[in-house]
C-alpha cells in the first residue's frame, strides 16, 4: 500500500510538469487545436509562430539532416505540409523538455538525436510510410528520463550513483529506485499531453516492442533505433551499454542483418553530417 | 595482403581481392568474411588460390581503429556474457567491423 502511495506521489510530482514555466503555453494551444476537427494549418502555424524562440528552434529541428529537407524549410506553415502536425508537435515537445534541462543532459539530447536519424533509417529501409513520424518517436523516445531528472532531481542522482556503483542499466535503476522506469513516464506524458497513439507506443513499448499490440512497427523500430544509437556510442542515454535486442525484432520488421549492416553504412556518414551541424 | 592457396583458408579471414572464376565472373566480393562453407563452395569449384587481408597488412591506422571498435564492442555487451542472442550479435557485429576495415584498407590501396 505504502509503495502504491509512494508511486502516485511520484507521478503527480512528474506530472506537474504542465506547469513548467518553460514549457510553451503554445503546446497546450496546439493540445486543443488538435482535438478540433476544424483547426487549419494556418491557426497552429500563427501559435507556433508566435513565439520566436519556440520558432527558431522547430525551425532549426526541421533543418536537420534528420528529416531530409536539410536547409530548406523556412516557416512553420511549410514544416506542416511537408512533414505533418505530429512531427511538428512532437519537435514543440522535445525541444522545450529538453531546454529546461542543464548541460549535465546536453548527452540524452545528443543520443536522442542520434535515436531520432537511426529510426528514420530503418523506417526508411523498410519503407515505412512517414519515415518523419518514426524519427519523431525516436526523438522523444527517452523524454521520461529527462522529466523524471527535472521534477525528482534526488532521484537522479540516486540512479546515476546506482548506475555506476553496480553497472546496471538506467532503466534497471530507475525501477530500483523510483519503482517504475522512463517507458512507463512516457506512457503517462503521452497521456497528459494527447499524443496520437502511434507515438505513444512507440515510446511506451520502445523497450518491449513486441508487445506493442496497435504499431508495432513503431515500437520496433525505435528499439532498433536505440540499439543503433548506442552502438556508435553517441550522445551518453544514462548508462555505458548495448540494450537489449529482441530476438524477434529483426524478423518482426523483416530486416535482415545485411540490410542492417547497410543502414550502419548510411548512418555512419549521416553522425558526422549531424556532428558537424 | 597475402595470396594463399585455397588449402590454407580458414574461416573468418576477409578477402581482400575478389574471387573470380576464370572468365572474369566474380563469385566472392572484396571484403567477404570466408566461413566454412564458403571455403568448401570455392573447393568445390576448383579454385585454388585467392587473396586475403591480415592484421600485419593493415596500415597502422586501419588496425588501431579496428582494435579500438572491437574493445569498445566488447564493453558495450559486457552485461550481456550469459545471452547467446546478443553473443551472436555481437559476433556479426565485429565481423562487420572487420570487413569494413578491410574495404578501407582495399580502396586505400588501390589508390595508391
Amino acid at each position: 500500500m505504502m509503495e502504491k502511495d509512494l508511486r502516485t506521489k511520484h507521478k503527480d510530482c512528474i506530472l506537474a510538469v504542465k506547469a513548467l514555466p518553460t514549457l510553451p503555453s503554445a503546446l497546450l494551444e496546439i493540445a486543443v487545436l488538435f482535438e478540433n476537427p476544424d483547426a487549419s494549418l494556418e491557426q497552429i502555424s500563427a501559435i507556433i509562430s508566435r513565439d520566436q524562440v519556440l520558432c527558431a528552434r522547430v525551425l532549426k529541428m526541421v533543418n536537420s539532416p534528420i528529416y531530409g529537407f536539410p536547409g530548406r524549410i523556412s516557416s512553420i506553415h511549410h514544416a506542416l505540409i511537408l512533414l505533418g502536425f505530429n512531427v511538428v508537435r512532437g519537435l514543440v515537445i522535445s525541444t522545450s523538455v529538453f531546454e529546461v534541462t542543464n548541460e549535465h543532459m546536453r548527452g540524452l539530447w545528443e543520443h536522442s538525436l542520434a535515436c531520432a536519424l537511426a529510426s528514420s533509417a530503418v523506417a526508411r529501409a523498410i519503407d515505412c510510410p512517414n519515415p518523419e513520424e518514426y524519427a519523431v518517436a525516436g526523438l522523444l523516445h527517452d523524454i521520461g528520463k529527462v522529466v523524471t531528472a527535472v521534477q525528482l532531481p534526488d532521484s537522479r542522482q540516486a540512479i546515476e550513483d546506482l548506475v555506476r556503483e553496480q553497472d546496471i542499466s538506467y532503466r534497471q535503476a530507475e525501477k530500483e529506485v523510483l519503482g517504475f522506469a522512463h517507458d512507463r513516464v512516457n506512457l503517462w506524458l503521452c497521456t497528459c499531453w494527447n499524443l496520437p497513439p502511434n507515438l505513444k507506443e512507440g515510446l511506451t513499448l520502445h523497450h518491449r516492442p513486441m508487445s506493442a499490440m496497435l504499431y508495432p512497427t513503431m515500437a520496433q523500430v525505435v528499439h532498433v533505433g536505440d540499439f543503433l544509437a548506442r552502438l556508435f556510442g553517441q550522445g551518453n542515454p544514462g548508462d555505458d551499454q548495448i540494450s537489449a535486442l529482441d530476438p524477434h525484432v529483426l524478423n518482426a520488421l523483416g530486416l535482415s542483418f545485411g540490410q542492417l549492416f547497410a543502414i550502419m553504412d548510411h548512418l555512419e556518414g549521416e553522425f558526422m553530417r549531424l556532428a558537424l551541424e | 595482403m597475402r595470396h594463399i592457396p585455397l588449402r590454407l583458408a580458414l574461416p573468418g579471414m576477409i578477402l581482400a581481392q575478389p574471387v573470380t572464376r576464370p572468365g572474369g565472373a566474380m563469385l566472392l566480393g572484396m571484403g567477404t568474411t570466408l566461413t566454412a562453407t564458403l571455403i568448401d563452395r570455392l573447393a568445390a569449384l576448383k579454385v585454388d588460390d585467392l587473396t586475403v587481408v591480415c592484421a600485419s597488412d593493415m596500415n597502422e591506422d586501419t588496425a588501431a581503429m579496428l582494435a579500438q571498435k572491437t574493445a569498445r564492442l566488447e564493453h558495450l555487451f559486457r552485461n550481456f556474457k550469459q545471452d547467446a542472442f546478443m553473443q551472436d550479435i555481437k559476433t556479426r557485429i565485429s565481423q562487420y567491423y572487420k570487413q569494413r576495415c578491410a574495404e578501407t584498407e582495399g580502396t586505400t590501396q588501390g589508390r595508391q
